[in-house]
């Protein structure tokens, strides 16, 4: 089987189950509409300005979040990997805070940030930075010391020349992985927090066609967003094959 | 004058003492090989050697070199995967990049890693591995390697070809190697002396020198009479000295 056709099938088989149920269960249509309905609904979205801005927005609020928590935790990681000090005082709290559900954490936020841009980069970070920390420590401790201690012996000079000769080369593709988990999260946590309170965004789309009984609107949107997720998986996966071709040896020794 | 010096080294871990009242000069140009059973604390003289664990008793002393000419091929090789063979062999050279590519050309010539230089790691053999650690040392132009079980895992064919590998590299750049080994075979092949510690905590048992003088057949004999003799006292035959 090729593997596109692999890789569809399952797609199809929800579709199929999806047309099943519309059939013989006799749902409103404002409860379960008919795929054919979702596609037209999607086909207008594509055409509808606000749906364009709506998704860029979220997009912007995602990298933006994103990013920062991504730029902060690798640091925040290396730390906690090679400083014992700051390990032992700093991880209490994180995981404190990683154990807080951020949604329990929106409504303070919308108190103290509002309900625009602020708000949404606020909850994406609470959301990822404190899991990330934990994944980026986990990735970094996974250098063998072997290696450390070869790098020692020709040339690297101090911990600084290890970290930048040794970990991070090494561990980088890995971390991407961490990535990749982290912006799926992202992206859960920004829609929470559009569809709890926002003006604009795909989570505010959602919300919206909800209001109106829109369901065909709203699921096409749904639909939208776990695309673009398997978007974004495509591209880090991409990214890592091209620019960490020895991992890919290694993986397939 | 030797190179390094050791007088009256004692080592021990917690209670646990591992060298005893080492004395031991490495000279120039030689193949010093420390052999001994497992746990007399070759890997530990190695380091101590090296500088890397001060002694508890007796010093270490250098000789007129620079502490940085001392390179370590450790017992795990450590190829670094995310670097081609280049990139790992070039990983401590400074200075202009086309004075170090081409020391890394030489360094992939004599070590015969032409045409597998743009490989990375996973790609590559035990054996080529195993060179690829010595160049990313020898680049650097160390005056003393130390290698710690530098074969270990290797089939016979591809010990033999590294065994040339390491005596061409000291007649051609005088370089002197201290090895640790278990195994007779690198010994008798490799040694221009052969250190022997006894059971641990390892103390000096027997030193032979000259074992790169000998006959093969006498090399050969010599090599049985360590491997039988349960005290590994053999002597090396009169010829030699």
């Amino acid at each position: 089987m090729a593997p596109t056709l692999r890789t569809m099938a399952p797609f199809v088989f929800v579709l199929g189950f999806w047309c099943l149920g519309y059939e013989i269960g006799g749902f409103p249509p404002q409860l379960l509409p008919s795929p054919l309905a979702v596609l037209e609904a999607f086909i207008v979205q594509l055409g509808s300005q606000s749906f364009w801005i709506g998704l860029g927005v979220s997009i912007g609020r995602v990298f933006v979040g994103f990013m920062l928590s991504a730029v902060l935790a690798v640091p925040v990681g290396l730390l906690m990997t090679w400083n014992r000090g700051f390990r032992d005082s700093y991880t209490p709290l994180n995981n404190y805070i990683r154990y807080l559900p951020v949604a329990a954490l929106v409504p303070l936020l919308i108190l103290w940030l509002g309900i625009g841009f602020a708000n949404k980069v606020a909850v994406i970070f609470i959301g990822t930075f404190f899991q990330l920390t934990i994944m980026l420590h986990d990735n970094f401790r996974q250098v063998p010391l072997g290696y450390l201690e070869a790098a020692r012996w020709v040339g690297a000079r101090n911990s600084l020349d290890l970290i930048w000769r040794v970990v991070l080369p090494y561990r980088l593709p890995y971390v991407m992985d961490d990535l990749k988990v982290a912006l799926g999260w992202a992206w859960s946590y920004l829609l929470v927090a559009e569809i709890v309170a926002a003006n604009s965004g795909v989570g505010f789309e959602i919300i919206q066609a909800q209001r109106f009984l829109q369901t065909q609107k709203l699921m096409a949107l749904i639909l939208v967003v776990g695309f673009i997720g398997v978007v974004f998986d495509w591209l880090f996966d991409r990214m890592n094959r091209t620019m960490f071709r020895w991992r890919l040896l290694e993986d397939h020794r | 004058m030797p190179l390094i010096t050791l007088t009256n080294v004692s080592k021990s871990f917690g209670s646990r003492s591992v060298l005893r009242d080492i004395n031991l000069k490495i000279e120039t140009a030689e193949i010093l090989v420390i052999m001994g059973p497992s746990g007399c604390g070759k890997t530990t003289l190695l380091k101590v050697i090296a500088g890397d664990l001060p002694p508890d008793q007796g010093t270490v002393t250098y000789g007129s070199f620079n502490k940085e000419a001392i390179g370590f091929i450790l017992q795990r090789l450590n190829v670094f995967p995310w670097l081609t063979v280049r990139e790992n062999i070039g990983f401590g050279l400074k200075g202009e990049p086309a004075i170090r590519a081409r020391k890394i050309d030489e360094m992939v010539m004599l070590l015969g890693l032409i045409g597998s230089d743009h490989y990375y790691p996973s790609q590559l053999s035990g054996g080529m591995l195993q060179r690829v650690a010595i160049g990313r040392t020898l680049v650097l132009g160390p005056q003393i390697i130390l290698m710690d079980e530098p074969f270990t895992g290797l089939d016979y064919a591809r010990r033999r070809e590294l065994h040339s590998v390491v005596r061409k590299l000291r007649e051609s750049t005088g370089v002197s190697i201290v090895l640790v080994t278990h195994d007779i075979e690198d010994a008798i092949r490799l040694g221009t002396r052969i250190v022997v510690l006894s059971e641990g905590p390892g103390a000096i048992e027997a030193i032979h020198t000259d074992i790169h003088m000998l006959s093969d057949a006498e090399r050969e004999a010599f090599g049985r009479q360590l491997l039988e003799g349960t005290d590994r006292k053999a002597s090396v035959p009169s010829s030699a000295s």
